[in-house]
């Protein structure tokens, strides 16, 4: 079938939409952002082809009768699948690079630890990839990497071998692994292994195995044929296309936000390393738009330079802000300093909800003079990009509409981290 | 005899260091480094301290003074607390008698100090608090570039065209690297930049404090191969008489000199009959 | 960057020789120096007492060509002069703390004297109370009023003559040691107008499909004689028939712009500038331009020194004292918004230009007062884009290429959206 692809490649993570002739959205993929561009744009197509197969899958299945378990079930699967078999090339990576002269002394030691750090990780990735198991992320790099690091330096104490030495063979080996594309054929059979595994652990499901096996089968053999494909974001000047393919990213937010919500006429989107106001018409064109510059205050960084400075994860700094009872004021527009503030603050004995809180309000604050400069915010009001995950940056934003422009639509999709590559599958659609 | 224990607590790694001082001779026993990774610090002081002292088969009640420095002034086991500065110095006297300044690259700055050759420090400049000169800034560029820590030196060292950064801004600098990289930049010449970029800064502060001599690198980014060199670099270019100096334990620097000041002040106090009765 | 050579045309080489020429003359030690400013300035009235004209301003922008005006700046900040400072008076001031060398080498004799025109920039009255505090030179302060009406007054005009009679002729007499001859500055204004002429034929052949000179980056060459220590002499007026000349050979030749990087090729969007440019990425800029396709048909950095075409204005012998008073008044950056609008929205309409892009400067609080203001109001008079970027005069840390480029990009695809008219209208996915 004839498919319509956008590719957003951000500064920190590269996104991917895929669309079928009706313009309906079917699969969408995201991956690390790395310096390798072309490595980034093919995993998360790929990842986007993965999304679209289990759509086509669950619309082949129909509903009742447990399809939705059964599908599930099958997604589980097949992430575990694909867990163990980046594991597996995880592990044969690091024994490769034991070759390394450095290491000739220890080989067979390093060897055993690695062994044993890695058939422990084996023996959890089940629980890992559980039903109801909270992941804090979908990247291989971030589960395994954590997993890794917690079983190697308890191997490492008991074996006497030195973690440094350990993180280091894992360090040079992750970015080899990251650097894999999985092959069509790859997938195909983690799909089909990944229901074998389902069907397996399956009650209350009605659907037989032939049919299932026979319905998945169908759908893998289907050609995602890439009709036309459209780059867009930070490194989309490098991207494997030509020039005509390249769209700038304020479009495409503009463009993305509309698909999602027609009725925007203002579009907010703060990302990695900087923040648009954007304005757009009726179709979704943009007629004014303004960037942060010489400055990173306001953008998703600042919160990334916080979880860094309380050593906590990014996404923990959202509903600890949740709890906060009242505001810090921030005085710190810079980024770093900010930092420094809340390590004063906290060095004062200020709860730590409410400087968060209060840090949370400082971005926002931010992000609305970039608004105001665009030409301010009229219904309905659309916000997009990675921290429109976080509810604290939100509720804060929401205050500050109601305090500023009274009282708007206010849009947030789940799926808001997609926005550029939506908009950047409509213009690929367009374009035929 | 007298036996301490130094941990100075970064915002990245823990580092501890135990020592047994007899008669004026320092030896040090036992050493651990653990990386926080968003681990509760406190928790990984207790556990350091348990490694060290089972290291040199000892068991904590031997230990005379624990002492603590960097972001370690809250530890409960903790005797004593040090301002960096001054074990800084004392840490890199220890690993190199020559020494006569110190230059501290830590996460979120830079501090040079100037000391006499007993360590004590006689006048100091800290960088403004900047984070594109520190080793998490150079951390998440590796991750970015696809290349590994120990890499960095040696790739840095083979630039042939370094690429300078030019963003005042720390996470605007992290923006400049994206951007480079999509003008086909090589990975040599963006580490070089940002080498020489930080280079250029702990130079003035060096020349600010008019340290002469030899100056020891101390702190994680010491075992920076492109650093240091560019460091060296960066004194001939501003033709100051200073030599830039390394350790391959430069990283417990801090530890060190925790140690080594716990070790002199329980000597101190046991002089003058201060100690507290053991309970 | 590669420097590949950039073909320099004959005007290009005259005014480099005259520039050098005039640096040399300050330098020498045999002439009496000022120091002024470029907008407003009274170049003719100074040649009429033998004085040299060094700017400042100029020096600062010849130092960022030469990528030398980022250690000036540091210099400066060293100092103590705030990151917030205008980068030109940081880029002087650090030029003096390192010697106060000229482009040709030869150290910056003291200046005689500092005479102050334009008083619509206040960092100006700022810079030289500094310059006046290094060098206990006598200083001459010309008071211009700002024209919050939009047009210079009667009143305006009397003020400022009456000032050039009573103050800044008599401390001319007295430096210079020459009586002042109002014959001889009829002359000089006479060689004024004739290469005003040739300046406002030169702005507006812009108006032609394809444009064969680009009004920002080529335009700040062009008006560099006119604007500085040449308004008024016989080479000003060489230079701008040869400038003239050059031009009409591109159009006879049916050529569109030729910029540092060679022929632009397909002319895609016009655009009318607002704001200085940025010096120390110069080419850098301009390159982004050259790649789009995009030519810039009118700007308003071309009327800093002075606006010729709005009004029509041209120095006039039969008037001297006035006509230079006319002049000051004149500024762009002395008009009141209103003024400035209108002048910005006459040029979109009459050179048929896609829109309006606003280089907003960080350091330069005179051009950059109002600018989002302005912005609308010339949306709104026109109905086409604007949009935003902003870099510095002369300190690289703020020219953050890739921001820029981001941007520019954005904006030109959005003229292309805007031309194709929305487009199709969407289903929603």
């Amino acid at each position: 079938m004839r498919t319509f692809i956008g590719i957003d490649l951000g500064s920190t993570t590269t996104k991917a939409v895929l669309m079928d002739e009706n313009q309906a959205v079917l699969g969408r993929g995201i991956t690390n952002s790395r310096s390798n561009y072309d490595v980034a744009a093919a995993v998360c197509k790929q990842e986007a082809k993965i999304g679209a197969r289990f759509t086509l899958f669950k619309n082949a299945l129909g509903s009742g009768g447990g399809a939705e378990i059964l599908l599930e079930d099958l997604e589980r699967n097949f992430r575990l699948e694909q867990f163990l078999s980046e594991l597996n090339q995880l592990e044969q990576t690091c024994e490769n690079y034991l070759d390394h002269p450095r290491f000739k002394d220890m080989k067979s030691a390093l060897r055993e630890a690695l062994g044993a750090v890695f058939r422990q990780i084996e023996t959890e990735a089940p629980a890992i990839y559980a039903p109801e198991a909270d992941r804090k992320s979908d990247f291989f790099r971030d589960i395994a990497g954590s997993r890794f690091m917690d079983i190697a330096e308890r191997i490492g104490r008991e074996s006497g071998i030195s973690f440094e030495s350990l993180l280091n063979i894992y360090d040079k080996s992750i970015i080899d692994v990251e650097s894999l594309v999985h092959s069509d054929e790859v997938v195909s059979r983690q799909l089909m292994n990944g229901l074998s595994r389902a069907l397996k652990e399956l009650e209350g499901v009605e659907v037989s195995e032939a049919d299932a096996q026979a319905a998945l089968k169908k759908v893998i053999d289907l050609e995602l044929e890439e009709t036309y494909v459209v780059g867009t974001g930070y490194g989309r000047v490098r991207l494997p296309f030509p020039k005509e393919h390249i769209r700038s990213e304020i479009l495409c937010h503009g463009l993305g936000a509309h698909m999602m919500f027609p009725g925007t006429r203002t579009v907010l989107d703060i990302g990695g390393q900087d923040t648009k106001g954007i304005q757009v018409d009726e179709n979704g064109i943009v007629v004014n738009f303004q960037m942060n510059d010489r400055c990173a205050a306001g953008c998703g960084r600042y919160l990334g330079y916080i979880a860094d400075e309380m050593k906590i994860g990014l996404h923990e700094l959202g509903p600890i802000a949740m709890k906060a009872t009242k505001t810090t004021r921030i005085n710190s527009t810079c980024t770093v300093f900010a930092g420094a503030e809340l390590r004063d603050r906290l060095a004062l004995g200020e709860n730590r909800a409410d400087i968060l809180a209060g840090l949370h309000r400082a971005i926002m604050l931010r992000a609305m003079s970039i608004l105001s400069r665009s030409g301010g915010v009229t219904d309905q009001f659309t916000f997009t990009g990675g921290v429109a995950k976080n509810e604290s940056a939100v509720n804060e934003l929401r205050k500050l509409i109601r305090e500023n422009y009274g009282e708007l639509t206010i849009n947030i999709s789940d799926e808001s981290i997609y926005t550029g590559a939506l908009g950047g599958a409509a213009f690929a659609y367009r374009a035929v | 005899m007298t036996l301490s224990i130094g941990i100075d607590v970064g915002s990245g790694v823990i580092k501890t260091a135990l020592f047994r001082e007899e008669e004026g001779n320092s030896e040090w026993l036992a050493r651990y480094d653990a990386r926080i990774r968003q681990r509760d610090a406190y928790q990984l002081v207790e556990e350091s301290i348990d490694e060290v002292t089972r290291q040199a088969g000892l068991k904590r009640g031997d230990i005379h003074y624990i002492a603590t420095t960097g972001e370690g002034e809250n530890v409960k086991s903790a005797t004593g607390h040090f301002y960096s500065m001054t074990t800084h110095a004392r840490g890199a006297l220890y690993l190199n008698p020559e020494a006569r300044a110190v230059l501290d690259i830590g996460a979120l700055n830079g501090r040079a100090i100037n000391m006499d050759e007993r360590g004590k420090v006689l006048n100091y400049r800290m960088t403004s608090q900047c984070a594109s000169g520190s080793g998490q800034f150079l951390e998440n560029i590796a991750r970015y570039l696809g290349i590994s820590q120990d890499e960095i030196g040696e790739l840095s060292q083979q630039s042939t065209n370094p690429e300078p950064v030019s963003s005042i801004c720390a996470v605007l600098a992290e923006t400049d690297v994206i951007n480079m990289v999509s003008r086909s930049i090589p990975p040599s010449d963006i580490l070089r930049g940002i080498h020489e970029s930080m280079a250029d800064r702990l130079a003035k502060l060096l020349k600010a404090i008019g340290a002469q001599g030899v100056v020891m690198m101390t702190g994680g980014l010491a075992l920076d191969t492109g650093l240091v060199k560019a460091m060296q670099d960066s004194l001939a270019k501003h033709k100051m008489a200073a030599t830039i100096a390394s350790h391959p334990d430069s990283l417990f620097a801090g530890a060190i000199g925790a140690a080594l000041w716990g070790g002199f002040r329980y000597e101190k106090l046991k002089e003058r009959g201060l100690l507290p009765k053991a309970s | 960057m590669s420097q590949q050579d950039v073909i320099k045309s004959r005007s290009m080489l005259l005014q480099k020789e005259m520039i050098a020429r005039n640096y040399d003359k300050i330098t020498s030690g045999e002439v009496k120096v000022s120091s002024t400013f470029v907008p407003g300035n009274l170049n003719e009235l100074l040649m009429c007492f033998d004085i040299a004209n060094n700017l400042p301003e100029i020096n600062a922008i010849q130092n960022a060509m030469r990528k030398k005006s980022g250690e000036m700046i540091m210099e400066a900040e060293r100092s103590g002069h705030s990151e917030d400072v205008c980068t030109y008076v940081k880029a002087d001031i650090g030029m003096m703390a390192k010697g106060n060398i000229a482009p040709n080498g030869k150290p910056f004799p003291d200046p005689d004297v500092l005479l102050l025109s334009y008083t619509g920039c206040f960092t100006f009255l700022k810079w030289f109370e500094l310059l006046r505090e290094q060098y206990k030179c006598p200083t001459v302060m010309l008071q211009v009023p700002y024209s919050a009406d939009g047009q210079p007054t009667k009143n305006h005009r009397d003020y400022i003559v009456k000032q050039l009679k009573e103050e800044v002729i008599p401390t001319l007499e007295k430096i210079s040691g020459i009586k002042f001859d109002i014959d001889r500055l009829r002359e000089y204004l006479r060689k004024s107008a004739k290469a005003e002429d040739d300046l406002v034929w030169m702005l507006e052949q812009s108006k032609r499909k394809p444009s064969p000179i680009d009004c920002y980056f080529g335009g700040v060459y062009y008006m560099g004689p006119i604007f500085t220590a040449f308004r008024g002499t016989d080479e000003a007026i060489t230079y701008y028939q040869m400038l003239r000349e050059e031009i009409q050979e591109r159009i006879d030749k049916g050529l569109g712009v030729q910029t540092p990087e060679g022929e632009m090729g397909e002319e895609k969007y016009r655009l009318v500038v607002e704001g200085p440019p940025n010096w120390t990425s110069f080419r850098e800029f301009w390159k982004m331009f050259h790649e789009a396709g995009a030519v810039v048909v009118a700007s308003s950095y071309t009327k800093v020194g002075g606006v010729y075409d709005y009004d029509n204005f041209r120095h006039d012998p039969d008037h001297p004292l006035e006509s230079l008073a006319d002049y000051c008044l004149g500024v762009y950056t002395n008009r009141n918004l209103p003024t400035r609008v209108d002048m910005l929205a006459r040029n979109i309409k009459e050179y048929e230009a896609d829109g309006l892009l606003i280089n907003s400067i960080k350091s330069c609080n005179s051009f950059s007062a109002g600018q989002l203001v302005l912005m609308r109001e010339v949306e709104k008079l026109t109905g086409k884009p604007g949009a935003f970027v902003e870099t510095d005069l002369v300190d690289p840390r703020y020219f953050s290429a890739a921001n820029v480029k981001n941007r520019l990009e954005s904006y030109f695809q959005m003229i292309d959206q805007k031309r194709r008219a929305g487009g199709s209208a969407t289903t929603l996915a």
